[in-house]
């Protein structure tokens, strides 16, 4: 059991990457955790495509990039970016993520990624984005366990105005929609993990807010 | 004829709905409501600003707005619009008694969307305030690299 917790509380985002092959194999295995999420109605809506080419890879990186880079750039304009990084004291450190932020580089590594998962699901199914979500993490606590990083990358399928470009770059037919690319490689980086609330600030006890055990 | 009531009962309720499903990401599913629209009508331009007069001309014509200003920031980036008797207002103020924000702007995405398609600077709607009667939209256009 502490294993299970173990794996869940050391998985991070990696967005950076070691330019080493990742074999089919071990994407299999992360599928095959996928394919074991829960379904409501046993729907399993899910559908996974597989990513190595370049020039697809590259695509999916602008259309991320361009849509990160717009909604910080609305973000940081208007002031409610340096409202979100008041904590942040170090100004170089500041200049450099809202750069990284309104450049859109936070989401323009999935270019750089050895390889993407992109989970797609089908819309004639009860509990498409449940079921899709809960896929998802399957498959991150998989590659983790594997010895692979990973990151979920919304930004380029977020945006009507994205998503439909990503649905006619991957040949998605209608009737499916793409939930999110996966990237995955062996990891160049090792974050630190980000602050999370107490148990205490989330956990209530018989009704919404109420915390006191009864 | 149908009272306008119904129509504004049932655009709110959906909206409503995908707000309950998304919450701020709401937003980003509605960015191009409004679009059909305005490809059925003719728009002239090839800055911002010509483009932004030809869709506030085809608005007011086909009444879907009464009036509009807009302003830019001294970065050229930021533009400020106010939006007067717009036909979706009673939407906005729907949604706000039910406690759900403003966020879909369909002239302002409308805008937005022809500036994209005809100048191909990026585009953005940063935030959206109702208030007597009236909308003030703020939306970043700038060179995207």
């Amino acid at each position: 059991m502490e294993d299970l917790l173990k794996t869940i509380k050391t998985r991070r985002s990696i967005r950076r990457y070691q330019e080493k092959h990742v074999p089919d194999e071990l994407l299999e295995r992360i599928i095959e955790a996928g394919r074991w999420s829960p379904s409501g109605d046993n729907g399993q809506p899910w559908r996974f495509i597989i990513v190595r080419d370049p020039e697809t890879k590259k695509a999916l990186g602008k259309i991320a990039a361009e849509g990160s880079g717009r909604r910080f750039t609305a973000e940081y304009f208007t002031g409610r970016m340096q409202e979100r990084f008041e904590g942040l004291k170090d100004p170089q450190k500041k200049e450099r993520a809202f750069k990284k932020l309104v450049s859109g580089e936070v989401s323009a590594f999935l270019a750089k990624a050895p390889v993407m998962i992109v989970v797609c699901a089908k819309l004639d199914v009860w509990d498409v984005p449940y079921d899709s979500a809960m896929a998802t993490q399957n498959m991150l606590l998989m590659a983790h366990t594997l010895g692979l990083g990973s990151c979920v990358v919304v930004a380029p399928v977020s945006d009507m105005r994205d998503d439909m470009k990503v649905m006619n770059l991957l040949k998605v037919p209608h009737g499916y929609k793409v939930i999110a690319p996966v990237a995955i490689g062996y990891p160049g980086e090792s974050p630190n993990p980000r602050p999370r609330l107490s148990l205490e600030e989330i956990t209530f006890y018989e009704e919404f807010d109420r915390r006191r055990k009864p | 004829m149908i009272d306008s009531s119904y129509f504004r009962d049932i655009v709110s309720s959906l909206e409503k709905a995908l707000y309950y499903e998304r919450g701020r990401g709401a937003y980003f599913r509605g960015t191009l409501v409004g679009k059909d629209f305005i490809d059925r009508n003719p728009i002239e331009g090839r800055t911002p600003e010509e483009v932004i007069e030809s869709c506030l001309k085809v608005m007011r014509e086909n009444e879907i707005i009464k009036n509009a200003r807009y302003e830019k920031d001294q970065n050229g980036t930021l533009f400020t619009f106010e939006i007067e008797g717009c036909v979706h207002l009673s939407v906005e103020a729907k949604l706000k008694e039910d406690g759900v924000p403003a966020y879909v702007c369909p002239p302002v995405n409308i805008i937005l969307y022809k500036i994209r398609e005809r100048t191909d600077l990026a585009v953005e709607i940063a935030d959206i305030a109702v208030n007597q009667g009236k909308c003030i939209v703020r939306v970043v256009v700038f060179k995207q690299d």
